[in-house]
């Protein structure tokens, strides 16, 4: 009778041991570097459009707004005149701004179909259809759009404080960003 | 009858095997740490350095809203900005700041030292704000600086 070389069961029970207990240990290290990786172009992603979208904000107010305005197109008392020490601010989530040929822009938070939270900007006036369009692309979503305005006299310039947050979800853990700045009209 | 003799690895050569295999696997275990706080160093960083760029932000428009008021403002020295809010910012020296309780963002200690220049008429006419945010991890204490110079004429 001839017998073949192989392996013992023991041998194999062994072998399948150290195999099973140093993989999960080698897979839990490649994805927890996979993760930090995301969650790093993450945030350079959610700072390079957080930017964009401050910048675009900070323009229109500071060289093409006139007026903020309610949704009737009235810019009286809405922005307060503020003297001595500010109070608490009233934030609100829908801006109507005006420039000086009284063209509008409306600039609010939305949720596109199917897609993430987005600050959009509507603009036009009587004569031209209102046209939308987005200030940050779907992959990243920005909440909590608010702002705030006063004046801290009666013929001071507006001033406009606007917060919002960035969010990105990353291996179902949510990463965010938030930006808070101030801008005074220019052209009021 | 002959005995028979099985093949087997001597000690030297299962010695030297485990040998390598520990370096290699030292050296493997090493650079994934080291990559692994590289890369979380990384991210608070860019997070630093984007609470820096907030702050600076925010003090432009407290500029642009009155020269005079902002110059009071910046005549504190140093301000700590560890809550959520800018307007809630403390007037602290800067050890203040860093030995205090709140952390922006649960890690970071930000504050801004502010220097005033006056004018040969003894008017302040250029604020220099240095703007640091700091926070500690891997036993090391870390910081990003911004530097900035606001002035009455922009």
């Amino acid at each position: 009778m001839k017998y073949t070389k192989s392996f013992t069961l023991i041998e194999l029970i062994v072998a399948v041991g150290v195999v099973g207990l140093i993989l999960p240990s080698v897979f839990t290290i490649f994805f927890a570097i996979i993760r930090q990786q995301l969650v790093l172009a993450a945030y350079q992603d959610m700072i390079r459009q957080g930017n964009a979208v401050q910048r675009n904000i900070i323009n229109i107010l500071q060289y093409r707004t006139a007026y903020v305005t309610n949704r009737d197109g009235i810019s009286s008392e809405v922005c307060p005149v503020v003297v001595g020490t500010t109070p608490t601010p009233t934030y609100s989530s829908d801006m109507y701004l005006k420039d000086k040929q009284g063209y509008s822009i409306h600039l609010y938070q939305y949720v596109p179909l199917g897609t993430s939270s987005t600050i959009a900007s509507a603009s036009g006036d009587f004569a031209t259809p209102f046209k939308t369009y987005y200030l940050s692309s779907p992959n990243v979503a920005i909440e909590g759009f608010q702002y705030n305005c006063y004046q801290i006299s009666k013929f001071a310039p507006v001033i406009v404080e606007v917060k919002y947050t960035l969010k990105k979800s990353i291996a179902l853990r949510d990463v965010t960003l938030p930006y808070e700045f101030k801008v005074r009209l220019r052209e009021n | 009858m002959s005995i028979a003799h099985k093949k087997a690895f001597s000690l030297i050569e299962v010695l030297i095997f485990v040998t390598i295999l520990s370096i290699f696997l030292i050296a493997a275990a090493s650079i994934v740490t080291l990559s692994m706080r590289q890369n979380t160093l990384r991210i608070h960083m860019l997070k630093a350095t984007h609470y820096n760029s907030q702050l600076l932000e925010w003090l432009k428009g407290e500029r642009d809203i009155d020269w005079k008021s902002f110059v009071m403002y910046a005549q504190n020295k140093s301000r700590c900005y560890t809550a959520d809010t800018f307007s809630s910012a403390t007037t602290v020296s800067e050890e203040e700041c860093l030995s205090g309780s709140g952390f922006l963002d649960g890690l970071y200690k930000r504050y801004a030292v502010f220097t005033t220049s006056k004018n040969s008429e003894g008017v302040v006419t250029q604020v220099a704000v240095e703007i640091h945010t700091q926070w500690q991890e891997s036993g090391g204490t870390y910081t990003t600086k911004l530097n900035s110079i606001f002035t009455l004429w922009e």
